[in-house]
């Protein structure tokens, strides 16, 4: 799509597949069209009468500098990691989970119900409350995963429906049966708050991304050195060749589609524990969408979940600051789109190289020569 | 057939070039077709000549060089412009509609389809259109209901509808039974005497020789000979076709055979649609044995491979492997009782393309020691293990990362053997093992499977190829429509009565 609107532009110089795959030039394409939005938005904000420079000063020094900052950007960066994970493991399978956002709202709910309705000691609560959080995430995610094997009905289309369903849910528990009636006036439109807290580290990390840290590392680690990761890639990456190899494939995908909906119903309860404490429609912001942008910026690269969930909890965060020097935080929106739309055209890009028609034939001699060169045998 | 020179030239092809990423397909190639006779283009897998006949249809621009139809120069930008120039081609596989009938797949996006159509109008100028031709069906079928042969004959009539003076056809025969085959030819020499002219791409000699008029001879993208049938003979087509290589055949039967190894009794099983596809099967083989299946496609070879491995459950009947019972087990467990198999699709099912090497040698070893360990899957194993394949299987790569897709058809299918070689250490079956293979690539893999056969395995070959089967099997069984036949020695029987029982029209010698 991409070679054949170029090739129409520019009739003279042709998109050539290039033969080998480099994830380094994977990268540098992807951080070059980081930096492409990043100067595309400045841009706009120029013309908009702002000064970009001040804005990223100032954007800058609140984040890293003022433990403010820091505790915020970390606190936003764990939901997003654990939704990035969330998706990857689906997507290693070729699932492709978009009920991220609707899972953890029916998380934080489980979450929330605990909370609420269950009295003990807190360190007990608290795991009751991550384990009903994940069971939740991981049954509304059964749902597609039961329509998409029992019946071939597209995960992509049941997981995207079911989001708005767990939304609304969201609405009528916080704000109407299970609704703040002790607030002032009684018209508070979120459930009452939750007495629990989880650990804070060094004053600044906040346990909630240690977990999320954790499960990363766990996950790389199944992936890339147990039996079943080599299962699950295989299975993604062809059905028909873990079928024939005596996979259980039909259960890797149950088990691969249930932790992603655990993984997306877990950072519902700890952004309900670590941020809101309280359940309403307005918990989450768009977390869920925003771990399928991290998973897609990460690629499929595991570990790149962590520094993606950082920079990606940094543009989101910017939004905060930028509504304090009189900006709509809609331009963050914005950005994150262009972003994920310059990352994935430099995704498919790092694949080609640009050759002049007109030098096409002796650069594919030369690369059959080195072709035939990469074909000698190994050693014996 | 008559005097060639007698005869206009319809067709040139000047000095084509075509180059695609890492290789060129195509070196100055030239051709040339006069009106009224059939030409053979003939080479090993990738010596052009799809590719070559991409062009000419249309679906392909060359990087370089002229087309020239009837003493014009014509740039053939798409398919459309090819039609209008009276070029049809018939792919290897088919572009058919299959929930269509056969009337509506050839008006389909035809200039002369009515704006407003009716069923009995479309039948009815397809009816004639067929008798015709000589190349019949009925046109209210629908196409998922045709035999291939019947397929071929649809996608045959929709180039000649529209108006194709210059008929391509890409192996026609890798599908056909022999006498579906020989119907064929019949109807392409009744086609050239209206002064209609086919082009006919294949690399099986015989046919070749029977059919054709001129033989263009490709290898490695270049021109080597075009050859008036009356020149050539089979020796000479092969040793054009595959240049300095030797190109002889010796393979020994296996003199040790054994006890039995693989044993079915009264085996049935249905197919995907829950139809039955393997009705009451009885096949034995013993210890150091080759048997090949022959049969045209589709008639059980693929359930009967599966029901064997593991893929697919057995209904009723009985499976032993050594006199033990192993009916109704899993692929995993099929494979842990020493059953390899080489399936049908190497790129559907055989391997994973975008993943390396590595990933790929130890899709059936990775729940074994050493590469597993407790919970862990050990790295340095695996590697060693997938070195090892590649060095056994003569698979030319530059490491054992690079994925599998960029490996030509034959290392990828060495790899498979080799792979499955491993894992068989009873019973090896392998499907189509050297489909779509070059010669050396082809004759690596079969001599493989003769090694393994002298190492005292139960090999089963299913092929469509009849000559590979004639070639390297002790014994030989014919399936038609989900029967087979008892197996019979290689004296007792010969090419023409094989063919007769795959086409079903001889039940038993």
């Amino acid at each position: 799509m991409i070679p054949n609107l170029f090739n129409a532009i520019f009739p003279k110089w042709k998109l050539q597949r290039r033969s080998d795959y480099s994830r380094v030039r994977g990268y540098i394409f992807k951080l070059l069209a980081v930096v492409l939005a990043l100067l595309i938005t400045a841009l706009a904000l120029k013309v908009a009468g702002k000064s970009p420079l001040e804005l990223a000063r100032i954007l800058i020094t609140t984040s890293f500098t003022t433990k403010f900052g820091r505790t915020q950007l970390l606190r936003l960066a764990t939901p997003l990691i654990l939704n990035g994970v969330a998706m990857l493991i689906a997507s290693r399978m070729q699932l492709f989970n978009l009920g991220l956002e609707g899972q953890l709202y029916i998380g934080a709910f489980a979450a929330i119900a605990v909370g609420l309705h269950v009295s003990g000691p807190p360190a007990l609560v608290i795991i009751l409350m991550a384990l009903a959080a994940m069971a939740a995430g991981a049954l509304y995610a059964l749902i597609p995963a039961v329509m998409r094997i029992k019946a071939g009905v597209s995960e992509i289309l049941t997981t995207l429906l079911l989001n708005p369903l767990a939304i609304q849910f969201a609405a009528y528990i916080g704000m109407d049966i299970w609704r703040d009636r002790s607030a002032v006036g009684g018209s508070a439109n979120t459930t009452p708050s939750i007495p629990y807290n989880l650990p804070t580290f060094f004053e600044e990390v906040n346990f909630g991304l240690i977990l999320a840290v954790i499960i990363v590392l766990v996950v790389w680690l199944v992936f890339s050195r147990t039996p079943w990761g080599y299962e699950v890639t295989a299975g993604g990456s062809n059905i028909g060749a873990a079928k024939y190899s005596g996979m259980p494939v039909i259960k890797n995908l149950f088990i691969v589609m249930l932790l992603s909906g655990a993984l997306a119903g877990l950072s519902g309860m700890t952004q309900l524990v670590e941020v809101t404490h309280r359940f309403s429609p307005r918990l989450s912001n768009n977390l869920g969408w925003m771990g399928i942008n991290v998973a897609i910026l990460a690629g499929g690269d595991t570990l790149a979940i962590l520094p993606w969930g950082i920079f990606m909890a940094l543009i989101l965060f910017s939004g905060t600051i930028l509504k304090t020097q009189g900006i709509l935080d809609e331009v963050v929106l914005a950005l994150t789109g262009l972003i994920l739309l310059l990352a994935s055209i430099g995704e498919v890009l790092a694949n080609y190289r640009l050759v002049n028609i007109d030098k096409l034939e002796q650069n594919t001699q030369l690369e059959n020569y080195q072709g035939e060169a990469k074909n000698e045998a190994l050693p014996k | 057939m008559t005097d060639m020179k007698e005869k206009p030239t319809l067709l040139e092809m000047r000095n084509i070039w075509k180059c695609f990423p890492g290789v060129i397909a195509n070196k100055a190639i030239h051709f040339e077709l006069h009106a009224g006779e059939v030409q053979a283009l003939l080479g090993e897998n990738g010596a052009g000549k799809t590719t070559l006949m991409n062009i000419l249809s249309g679906l392909y621009q060359p990087d370089d060089g002229e087309i020239i139809i009837d003493g014009t120069q014509v740039s053939l930008n798409n398919p459309q412009d090819a039609i209008q120039f009276g070029i049809g081609m018939v792919h290897q596989h088919f572009r058919l509609v299959d929930n269509l009938t056969v009337a509506e797949n050839i008006h389909l996006g035809w200039s002369e389809t009515p704006q407003i159509i009716n069923a009995k109008k479309l039948y009815s100028s397809i009816e004639s259109l067929m008798a015709e031709s000589g190349f019949y069906c009925d046109p209210n079928r629908k196409i998922e209901d045709l035999s291939v042969g019947e397929q071929q004959r649809v996608e045959i009539v929709k180039a000649l509808a529209r108006g194709a003076k210059i008929l391509i056809l890409d192996e026609p025969t890798s599908v056909l039974t022999p006498q579906e085959a020989e119907d064929l030819f019949r109807n392409l020499q009744k086609m050239t005497e209206s002064g209609r002219s086919v082009i006919f791409i294949s690399h099986k000699l015989d046919e070749v020789l029977s059919v054709s008029d001129r033989i263009t001879i490709l290898r490695n993208g270049e021109n080597v000979i075009t050859l008036p049938r009356t020149e050539s003979d089979t020796r000479i087509l092969a040793k054009h076709m595959v240049g300095d290589q030797s190109f002889e055949k010796k393979y020994v039967p296996g003199v040790e055979i054994g006890k039995p190894v693989l044993e079915l009794t009264g085996v049935s099983a249905t197919d995907d649609q829950g139809l039955l596809a393997l009705n009451n099967i009885d096949l034995l083989i013993r210890e150091g044995e080759l048997i090949g299946v022959a049969g045209v496609s589709g008639n059980g070879q693929c359930e009967l491979a599966e029901a064997i491995t593991g893929l697919r459950p057995i209904n009723s009947g009985q499976l032993l492997i050594n006199g033990e019972d192993w009916t109704d087990k899993s692929a995993s467990e099929m494979a842990a009782a020493g059953v390899g198999h080489i399936p049908e699709d190497r790129n559907k099912t055989g391997l994973m393309p975008d993943l390396p090497i590595l990933e790929n040698a130890i899709l059936r070893e990775y729940r074994n020691p050493p590469i597993r360990k407790g919970p862990w899957l050990r790295k340095g194993p695996a590697a060693e293990f997938a070195t090892r394949l590649v060095r056994d299987g003569d698979v030319r790569t530059p490491n054992i990362s690079v994925a599998v897709r960029v490996l030509s058809g034959g290392n990828q299918q060495k790899l498979i053997t080799q792979r499955e070689i491993d894992v068989a250490t009873r019973v090896l079956v392998a499907m189509h093992p050297t489909r779509g293979l070059d010669i050396a690539a082809t004759e690596a893999v079969r001599s493989a499977l003769i090694r393994h056969r002298d190492q005292g395995v139960a090999v089963l070959l299913i092929s469509e190829d009849l000559d590979e089967i004639l070639s390297i099997s002790d014994r030989i069984v014919v399936m038609y429509e989900g029967s087979i036949s008892r197996s019979f020695t290689m004296a007792e029987v010969n090419r023409d009565e094989i063919g007769l029982m795959m086409g079903g029209s001889k039940q038993d010698i």
